[in-house]
């Protein structure tokens, strides 16, 4: 509904009352403190990135570097198949999304628009869900992998397959959860006028429903694409052997040595896997927070 | 039920109903198409509930299944080595919570529980804090609330390592302190990285919630309590804190559910078998990779048990109404007269 979407910019552009001004100048202080010491460890860490190797190990750590290089991307670059893993990374992490985005969608819209037996008692098992503890299930899910890809090879082990259905499976009850509130928002009366237009269910669903929930849709495929964009531990259990199906953050391994790790390349390493994420959330910020309040709103 | 003031909550039956309407809104499709509207609902909903039965009920209820049984090479009573699958009933629980186990056990759940309290605790605080002034309408607040945001959306593992090498031993934090801290060894040195790092990490997505919480509020509400002479402690605990209570409790339900199954930010910055730091999912995966099914199955239910356990409790004693916020919600302008609402609801 339009009311969720602008409801937070109304509260925002009020905000200044007159006779506030000390206020407000020790808010932009907190403030500006709170996001430079929020901002230094990944100040740091583009900062490894760019010093020279001499530089990064050394007992007195400097807060900048005269010299900046881009020899540790360079290092990056030249493992074998870099590129394809971060292909990977992007299809697994985009698969996720748009599958979820999908489900998630129909899911809540029954869960909230149907009324029917059951409903409380799935709605309580989604949330149950969540409570999973899916990293200490790896092993029953490295087992269950195993056979499905007997099954269908697409889904098995060493394939992206297994990776886009486990995070599938981790996103989508957070999603349903939080779409819940902006598909209740949207008045019932809509649906009524739309009745009366002579739409069907499905007409009103796709035409009307699904762009009011659009900025929760937002929200939540932020939270989908962080989330598989984020996983280490699956990829490095299921895809054991294939290593052309490898994702991004095992790329980041090989600089971890017995004989000392190479900092350099680990910050050059991350510095690049976070770059998509951040391209991703300035595109969707705006929405994010106004998606994200619509569901709390609700 | 959550909401008291709502006149669409008249009888008890419009209560349970789906996106119950505003006053006065007859009963709709209630006659007739209920057997259709039931085949519809689970035709839109079977396929998430087939994905969360493949990944996530199929391996609990396998690990509950293979947590009454050891495999693998041990000896029998006579002497003798015996390979294989044995069915040991509930013996494995007994040892992991009284046996030979329990102390590895009892340590990681201590640490699980207190990583929890801990973490969750200053990221509602510190969420709360950051939300507050990010509140607040200033230049360039688009990019504050942005680079704010920014390190929930690192991924773990990344932030994971960005951690380890600010706390390596030459590495900044003993610059900066001045002094010699063994961050991945000293116990209670690695114990506080490993906060750090969370907090770091979660402490700005908690204000983003938080802010979302906010941001319903209507001016009016703290207009009129100035005017009243309220100051402006007491505005924030009589009136923000009891309408942004709902977002965080939300919020901090959700962290909880995360913190308590915390894995790869310990598993990455410190290390794996460190007693300072393995929490409970970590002692499974290290059961796990050691072919100890048996016993990691076990570790992997009693830790989903713990959190259903905490997650009931908690949403019994703060009142989260996480089913009924949905059921009763009505879309209004000023927001304030549901979220009252639903804060004096209990």
């Amino acid at each position: 509904m339009t009311i969720t979407a602008r409801g937070p910019k109304r509260g925002v552009t009020g905000r200044v009352l007159p006779g506030k001004r000390p206020g407000r100048t020790l808010a932009e202080i907190a403030t500006v403190l709170v996001a430079a010491t929020i901002a230094f460890p990944l100040y740091w860490m583009v900062l490894t990135a760019f010093k020279p190797a001499g530089q990064i190990q050394s007992t007195d750590p400097r807060p900048w570097t005269l010299s900046p290089t881009l020899e540790n991307f360079r290092q990056v670059f030249t493992v074998d198949n870099f590129g394809r893993y971060f292909l990977n990374s992007v299809v697994v992490a985009g698969v996720v999304v748009l599958i979820s985005l999908v489900l998630s969608f129909l899911a809540a819209v029954a869960l909230t628009r149907f009324r029917f037996r059951g409903r409380t008692v799935l709605l309580v098992m989604i949330l149950v869900a969540q409570m999973v503890p899916v990293e200490a299930l790896t092993i029953p899910l490295f087992f269950l992998m195993r056979s499905v890809g007997s099954v269908a090879p697409w889904f098995g082990l060493n394939h992206l397959g297994s990776l886009i259905l486990v995070h599938l499976a981790f996103s989508l009850p957070f999603a349903i959860w939080m779409l819940r509130g902006f598909v209740a928002a949207v008045p019932t009366e809509l649906e009524e006028a739309a009745t009366l237009d002579g739409a069907g269910r499905f007409r009103f669903t796709w035409q009307v429903l699904f762009p009011l929930v659009a900025p929760g849709l937002v929200a939540m495929s932020v939270l989908s694409f962080i989330h598989a964009w984020n996983d280490f531990l699956f990829a490095k259990t299921f895809i054991i052997s294939a290593t052309e199906n490898q994702t991004l953050p095992l790329a980041i391994l090989v600089f971890f040595k017995p004989t000392g790790n190479d900092w350099g390349a680990i910050m050059a390493g991350s510095t690049l896997m976070t770059i998509p994420v951040l391209v991703f959330f300035v595109f969707v910020q705006r929405h994010l927070v106004s998606g994200i309040a619509g569901a709390v709103k609700a | 039920m959550s909401m008291t003031t709502d006149a669409s909550t008249n009888s008890a039956a419009e209560a349970g109903k789906p996106g119950s309407g505003p006053p006065g809104s007859p009963g709709r499709r209630r006659s007739g198409s209920a057997a259709g509207t039931a085949r519809l609902a689970s035709a839109l909903v079977s396929p998430t509930l087939l994905v969360l039965a493949v990944v996530v009920m199929y391996p609990i209820l396998a690990a509950l299944y293979q947590s009454l049984f050891v495999s693998g090479q041990r000896l029998d009573a006579q002497g003798f080595v015996v390979e294989g699958r044995e069915f040991v009933g509930l013996g494995t629980y007994a040892d992991i919570l009284f046996g030979p186990a329990a102390e590895r056990f009892w340590n990681a759940f201590w640490n699980t529980t207190f990583f929890t309290v801990v973490t969750v605790t200053l990221e509602a605080v510190l969420g709360m804090a950051m939300a507050l002034v990010m509140h607040q309408a200033f230049r360039g607040r688009g990019l504050v609330r942005a680079s704010v945001l920014v390190p929930w959306a690192i991924p773990t593992a990344v932030s994971a390592l960005l951690w380890r090498w600010i706390f390596a031993p030459d590495g900044v934090a003993n610059a900066v302190l001045g002094h010699q801290v063994l961050w991945s060894s000293q116990a209670l040195a690695s114990k506080i990285a490993v906060i750090t790092a969370e907090v770091w990490k979660t402490a700005p997505f908690v204000g983003l919630l938080v802010l979302a919480g906010l941001q319903v509020i209507s001016r009016e509400v703290h207009e009129a309590a100035t005017v009243d002479g309220a100051g402006a402690w007491r505005r924030f605990w009589h009136i923000t804190l009891p309408l942004v209570k709902p977002a965080l409790v939300v919020a901090v339900l959700f962290r909880m559910l995360d913190a308590l199954r915390m894995f790869d930010l310990p598993f990455i910055l410190i290390g794996q078998q460190k007693d300072s730091v393995e929490t409970l999912s970590m002692l499974a995966f290290s059961e796990a990779t050691n072919v100890h099914y048996g016993p990691a199955a076990a570790y992997a239910t009693l830790l989903f048990a713990y959190v259903a356990l905490i997650a009931f409790v908690f949403v019994k004693l703060l009142g989260a109404d996480v089913i009924g916020e949905v059921r009763s919600q009505v879309p209004r302008r000023g927001g304030i007269r549901s979220r009252r609402g639903k804060g004096s609801a209990r």
